[in-house]
C-alpha cells in the first residue's frame, strides 16, 4: 500500500549527503585537464564579468567626455528648465526644455497607441489563441518588432506623412502623431512579448481553481489572470517606455525635428535622442555644444537605466516567493535607490533612510568635490537596487550601514 | 454509466427542471466572452495590418529597382544614383566584426552563468547589467563609441569601432539565448559526465555545449539582425555618407547599408522616388529572412527536443 | 463511461452509483483513475483539449454530458476541491463569492454579501479565526485554513454534491483531522465524494468506499462491509496492503 498520508508518516532512511561537489577528485589530480579547466573558468568569467564592465565604461566614457562643460560651464537648472535650444547661434542657448518635451509628447503618444494595442494581443495570444493560430500570431509579432528602425523611418517619412496630412488636412505631416504611431507599432511587440510572459507566470492552479467554479475563460482573465499579473504589465508598460524613450533614427526621422515644445500632436518636435543623432556630426570635437550633446547622452543612459532597474526589479520581485513575516518594515529599497542614482549628490537617499547625518555628508563632499562625490550616490544606488527587499530592510534599514 | 442518484427531492426545488441546463445569465457570461474574443483578436490583427502593410509598400515601389546590377554596382552622384555594393559590403564587414567580438564574449557569459554562478551580489548585479545594457538607447552606445574606441582606444572613425561598438549592443541578445537553450540542457546530462570524473570544462565542452547549439546560432541571427539594421550607433563610429570605395581594412570607414538609406531618405538630393524604397527591401530581407532561419530553429528544435 | 487522455484511455466502462446525502470515499492504487473521475463529474477536464470522453455521467438523474447541459452549471452545482489548497490571489472574502457572483442572478448589495460570506465560513468552521481578516489575502493563511476556505467557497452556489480529491494530502495530522470533522459535519446536507490513499480516513470518515483499479471499478459497497468482507480479491489484497 502506497503511504502517501500524513497520519502514519514512515521513517525515511536518511542517506548521508557529502557536499563535496563531483569534481573535487580532480582538484587532486592537477593535470592538464586540471589546468584547462581553471582556465576556462577564468575565461567565462571574464565573459560573466564584461556586461558589468561595459555598463560601467558606457557610463565613465560619456561622462568624461561631457565632464570639462558640466564641471565648469553647466548650470543644471538651465540646462533642464532652459526653454531655448539654438547651440548654432552666438551666444548659444543649451536649454534642453524643449527636448524633453518633444521626448515625453512622442513617448506619451507612443504608449497611448502602443499599450492598448500591446495587451490585447498579449492577452489573446496568451490566453486565446491554441495551436496554428498562436503559432501565427507569435510569428507575426516577431516580425513586427525585426523591422529595423531605419525603415520604420522611411514608414513615417514616406508613408505616413503624407497621410496624416491629408487624413487631418494639416500642413506638416511630420509631426509627433507620426513619430508617436510609429513608436507605439515599435514598443508594442516588446511590450506585448513581455506582458504575455507576465499572464504565463499566472499558475496554472488560479485557472483552473476559477474555472472549476464555473467561470467562463474571460471571466478567468478578468478576475484572476489580470489583477494577478498586475506588476508584471505594468514592468512592461515600463520597458516599452524605455524603448520609446529611447529610440533614435525612426523618430529622427518622422518627427519633423523642430527644435520646439510641441503645443498639439500635429506640431513637428525634438527629441533628445534625435537632437544627439543630428547636431552630434556638426559639433566640433571637445566643443561646448559637443560636450552638451555627451550630457544628454548621459542624462538619457541615467534614466533608462531606472527604467530598467525598475522594471527588472518588478519581474523579479515578484519570482521570490516572500517569505512571511520577514519584512516586518515596509522597504525603501526602490525609492532610495532611484533617488541614489538620479540625486545621489544631494544625499538624498540617505536622508530617505533616515540618515541624516550621511545625507549631509554627501552633500558637502560633493559641493566640494564640485559634483565628483555623486558618484557615490549612484555607486550606492546600483547597489540598493540589486538587494533583494528582506536584505536591503536587514542591511541598512535595520543594521544601519552607513557607506556602500 | 455513472449515476448520482439524490433521493432528495426537498433539497433543490428545481430537480425535476434540468439543472444544468444553461442559465440566462450564463448566455450573458459567453456573449461577453465572445465579445472580447473577437475584439481582441481584431486588435491584434491591427497590429499586424501594419506590419504586413509596409512590406507590401516596401515590395509594391522597391521591388522593381531591386536587381542583380543594383547590388553590385557602386553608388554615384552621393548614393542618388548608381547600386549599393559598397554599402552592402560595408554592412557585412561591421557585422562581421561585430559577431566576431559579441559571439565569444557573450558565450562565455552565458557559459558563466549558466554554468558556474551561484546565487550571489555577483551574479545577480551581471544580470541586472544585462538587463540594463540591453536597454541602453542605441544612441548612447554611439557615444560610448566615440569616446571608448574612436578616441580612447584610436580606432579613428573605422569599421572596427563601428563593429565594435555594435559588438556591445548586441552583446545582451547573445548572453540571453545561449543561457537559456544552456539551461535548458537536463541536469542529469551534466550528472552523468561529472560521475565519470570529467572536469567542470569538459563537461561542458562535451555535454553543454554540443546541446545548446541552436541558442548559440539563435543569438548569432539575431545578433546579425540587429547589427545590420542599427543606424545610430554607427552613423558616428566608422559608417560614412558616401564612399566609392570598399573599406581597405579594419581601420578604414565603410558606407553601411542603414545609413545608407538613412541618407538617401533624408540628406541627399534628388534621389529617384524608389530607391530609399528599394534598399529598405534589401535591408528587410536580409533581417527577416535571418529570422526566418531563427524561426526555423526554434521550431525544429521543439519538435525534436524529447529528453 | 469511458475516457481517453489523447491514446491513453484512463477510465473504462465505469459505473457508479452514489447515494445522496452520504460521503463516498474512492480508493485504490496510484494511477487508477480516481482523480480522473473526480474531474470529469466536474467537467473540468474539458480544460485539457485532448480529453476525450464517452458515455454519460448521470448526476441527480440528468446526463451531465448531454447536449442540453452546459458545464458552467454543472461547475456551479458539482465543487470541486483540489489536493493542493488553490484559494485565488484574492481576499478571503472575495474567494468566498468568487463563485457566488460568477452565478448571481441579480445584484447583491454589501449587507447580503456580508451574510453570505458568514454563512459559509461558519459552515466550515473557519468564521470565527478569519472574521477579523476578511480582507487578507488568502494566500497568506495556514494551509488548513485555506483548504476550509476552498470549500467554503462552493457552497454560496448551493450545489448539492462536494468533490474532494485528496483534500487532506497537504495538511498535517492536526489539519487532516480538523478538515475530517468538516467532512462529517456537511455530511446529510451535500453529498460528497471523496478521493483517499488513506485507509484509516475512507473507514473513518465514509459511508459507503469505492475500489477501483486500472481504470476500473472493482467494488461499490457500504465502508464498513468493504473493510470487513470485501468481495473480491484485490479489494482485500489492497485493503491489506499487499501491493499499492
Ligand atoms: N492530464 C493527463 N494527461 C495524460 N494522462 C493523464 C493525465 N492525467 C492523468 N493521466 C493518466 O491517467 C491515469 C489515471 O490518472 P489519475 O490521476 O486519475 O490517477 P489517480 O488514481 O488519481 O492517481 P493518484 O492516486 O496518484 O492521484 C494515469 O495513468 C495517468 O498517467
Ligand atoms: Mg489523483
Amino acid at each position: 500500500m502506497k503511504k502517501k498520508s500524513t497520519l502514519t508518516p514512515t521513517p525515511r532512511p536518511q542517506l548521508v549527503q557529502t557536499h563535496e561537489p563531483a569534481w573535487a577528485d580532480a582538484l587532486d589530480r592537477r593535470d592538464r585537464a586540471w589546468a584547462l579547466d581553471l582556465a576556462a573558468r577564468l575565461l567565462v568569467l571574464v565573459g560573466g564579468i564584461s556586461a558589468i564592465l561595459f555598463i560601467g565604461a558606457i557610463f565613465l566614457f560619456i561622462m568624461t567626455e561631457g565632464l570639462d562643460f558640466m564641471w565648469h560651464r553647466m548650470e543644471l537648472s538651465s540646462l533642464l528648465f532652459g526653454s531655448r535650444w539654438e547651440p548654432t547661434v552666438d551666444p548659444p542657448e543649451y536649454g534642453a526644455l524643449p527636448l524633453i518635451m518633444g521626448t515625453v509628447w512622442i513617448t506619451a503618444v507612443a504608449m497611448i497607441i502602443g499599450v492598448p494595442l500591446a495587451f490585447a494581443a498579449a492577452v489573446y495570444v496568451g490566453e486565446f489563441a491554441r495551436g496554428r493560430q498562436r503559432e501565427w500570431l507569435k510569428i507575426g509579432i516577431e516580425i513586427l518588432a525585426a523591422i529595423p528602425s531605419v525603415v520604420w523611418g522611411v514608414i513615417g517619412l514616406y508613408v505616413m506623412a503624407p497621410l496624416i496630412k491629408s487624413t487631418f488636412g494639416v500642413q506638416i505631416g511630420l509631426n509627433v502623431l507620426n513619430a508617436g504611431i510609429i513608436l507605439g507599432l515599435m514598443a508594442a511587440p516588446i511590450i506585448a512579448t513581455i506582458a504575455e510572459d507576465a499572464l504565463k507566470a499566472v499558475p496554472e492552479g488560479y485557472r483552473e481553481a476559477a474555472e472549476s467554479l464555473g467561470a467562463t475563460r474571460w471571466q478567468v482573465i478578468w478576475k484572476v489572470v489580470l489583477p494577478h499579473a498586475r506588476p508584471g504589465l505594468s514592468a512592461a508598460v515600463l520597458l516599452g517606455v524605455g524603448r520609446a524613450f529611447g529610440e533614435t533614427i525612426a523618430v529622427l526621422m518622422a518627427s519633423g525635428h523642430r527644435l520646439m515644445a510641441p503645443e498639439s500632436v500635429f506640431d513637428s518636435a525634438a527629441t533628445l535622442t534625435a537632437t544627439i543623432a543630428a547636431e552630434l556630426g556638426e559639433a566640433a570635437v571637445g566643443s561646448d555644444h559637443y560636450q552638451v550633446l555627451f550630457v544628454l547622452g548621459l542624462l538619457l543612459f541615467l534614466i533608462t537605466f531606472s527604467v530598467n532597474l525598475i522594471a527588472d526589479r518588478i519581474v523579479r520581485g515578484r519570482k521570490a516567493a516572500p517569505a512571511p513575516g520577514a519584512a516586518d518594515q515596509p522597504s525603501r529599497r526602490v525609492l532610495a535607490g532611484v533617488l541614489g542614482i538620479l540625486l545621489g549628490g544631494a544625499g538624498v537617499h540617505r536622508f530617505i533612510l533616515g540618515d541624516r547625518f550621511g545625507g549631509f555628508l554627501r552633500l558637502f563632499l560633493t559641493i566640494n568635490t564640485f559634483g565628483a562625490a555623486a558618484v557615490i550616490g549612484l555607486i550606492e544606488g546600483i547597489l540598493y537596487l540589486t538587494k533583494s527587499d528582506e536584505a536591503f530592510v536587514q542591511t541598512y534599514q535595520v543594521n544601519k550601514k552607513s557607506w556602500f | 454509466m455513472t449515476t448520482l442518484d439524490t433521493n432528495d427531492p426537498a433539497a433543490d426545488p428545481e430537480v425535476q427542471t434540468s439543472v444544468f441546463a444553461a442559465s440566462p445569465n450564463e448566455h450573458k457570461a459567453h456573449t461577453v466572452q465572445q465579445v472580447f474574443k473577437i475584439g481582441f483578436l481584431a486588435v491584434t490583427l491591427l497590429l499586424l495590418i501594419p506590419a504586413a502593410a509596409i512590406l507590401g509598400v516596401l515590395v509594391f515601389k522597391g521591388a522593381p529597382g531591386l536587381t542583380w546590377e543594383f547590388l553590385t554596382t557602386k553608388p554615384t552622384d552621393n548614393g542618388a544614383a548608381g547600386g549599393i555594393s559598397t554599402a552592402l559590403v560595408g554592412t557585412v564587414w561591421m557585422t562581421g566584426v561585430a559577431l566576431a567580438f559579441s559571439l565569444p564574449l557573450g558565450v562565455a557569459a552565458a557559459i558563466y552563468l549558466s554554468e558556474y554562478a551561484r546565487d550571489n551580489w555577483l551574479t545577480r548585479t551581471i544580470n541586472v547589467a544585462i538587463v540594463n545594457l540591453a536597454g541602453v538607447p542605441s544612441i548612447v552606445h554611439a557615444l560610448f563609441g566615440i569616446g571608448a574606441f574612436v578616441y580612447f582606444l584610436e580606432f579613428g572613425k573605422s569599421v572596427l569601432a563601428a563593429g565594435c561598438t555594435l559588438a556591445v549592443m548586441t552583446l545582451p541578445v547573445v548572453i540571453v539565448s545561449t543561457r537559456e537553450s544552456m539551461q535548458a540542457v537536463p541536469q542529469a546530462f551534466r550528472d552523468a559526465c561529472w560521475n565519470m570524473g570529467a572536469t567542470r570544462w569538459q563537461t561542458i565542452w562535451k555535454v553543454v555545449l554540443p546541446n545548446s547549439g541552436s541558442g548559440i546560432l539563435t543569438g548569432l541571427i539575431l545578433v546579425v539582425c540587429r547589427a545590420v539594421g542599427e543606424t545610430a550607433p554607427i552613423m558616428f563610429t566608422g559608417a560614412v555618407f558616401f564612399r566609392q570605395f570598399y573599406a581597405s581594412g579594419l581601420f578604414d570607414k565603410s558606407m553601411a547599408l542603414s545609413y545608407h538609406l538613412f541618407s538617401v531618405s533624408m540628406h541627399v538630393k534628388d534621389v529617384p522616388e524608389h530607391v530609399p524604397y528599394t534598399v529598405a527591401l534589401t535591408l528587410i530581407l536580409v533581417v527577416l529572412s535571418m529570422n526566418a532561419v531563427a524561426i526555423y530553429f526554434r521550431m525544429k528544435l521543439r519538435g525534436k527536443k524529447k529528453w | 463511461m469511458n475516457l481517453w487522455y489523447g491514446d491513453f484511455q484512463a477510465l473504462f466502462d465505469v459505473n457508479l452509483d452514489i447515494r445522496a446525502g452520504l460521503v463516498t470515499a474512492m480508493i485504490g492504487p496510484s494511477g487508477c483513475g480516481k482523480s480522473t473521475l473526480l474531474r470529469s463529474v466536474n467537467r473540468i477536464n474539458e480544460r485539457l483539449g485532448y480529453v476525450r470522453t464517452t458515455g454519460t455521467i448521470k448526476v441527480y438523474g440528468e446526463d451531465i454530458y448531454a447536449e442540453t447541459s452546459s458545464a458552467i452549471q454543472v461547475r456551479r452545482n458539482i465543487g470541486m476541491v483540489f489536493q493542493r489548497p488553490n484559494p485565488l490571489p484574492l481576499s478571503v472574502r472575495n474567494n468566498v463569492l468568487f463563485g457566488h457572483r460568477l452565478h448571481r442572478t441579480r445584484s447583491y448589495n454589501s449587507a447580503e454579501e456580508d451574510e453570505i460570506v458568514e454563512q459559509a465560513l461558519r459552515q466550515v468552521l473557519l468564521w470565527d479565526r478569519v472574521k477579523d481578516k476578511l480582507g487578507t489575502k488568502a494566500t497568506t493563511l495556514s494551509l488548513e485554513e485555506q483548504q476550509k476556505l476552498c470549500i467554503a467557497r462552493l457552497l454560496p452556489t448551493k450545489p448539492q454534491l462536494l468533490l474532494m480529491d485528496e483534500q487532506c494530502s497537504a495538511l498535517d495530522p492536526e489539519a487532516t483531522a480538523a478538515v475530517e470533522e468538516l467532512i462529517w459535519e456537511l455530511r446529510g446536507k451535500y453529498s460528497i465524494l471523496i478521493v483517499t490513499h488513506n485507509m484509516a480516513q475512507a473507514r473513518r470518515a465514509s459511508d459507503e468506499c469505492v475500489f477501483m483499479l486500472m481504470g476500473k471499478v472493482v467494488e461499490h459497497s457500504a465502508t464498513e462491509k468493504m473493510f470487513v468482507s470485501p468481495e473480491q480479491r484485490e479489494t482485500s489484497d489492497y485493503i491489506e496492503g499487499r501491493f499499492g
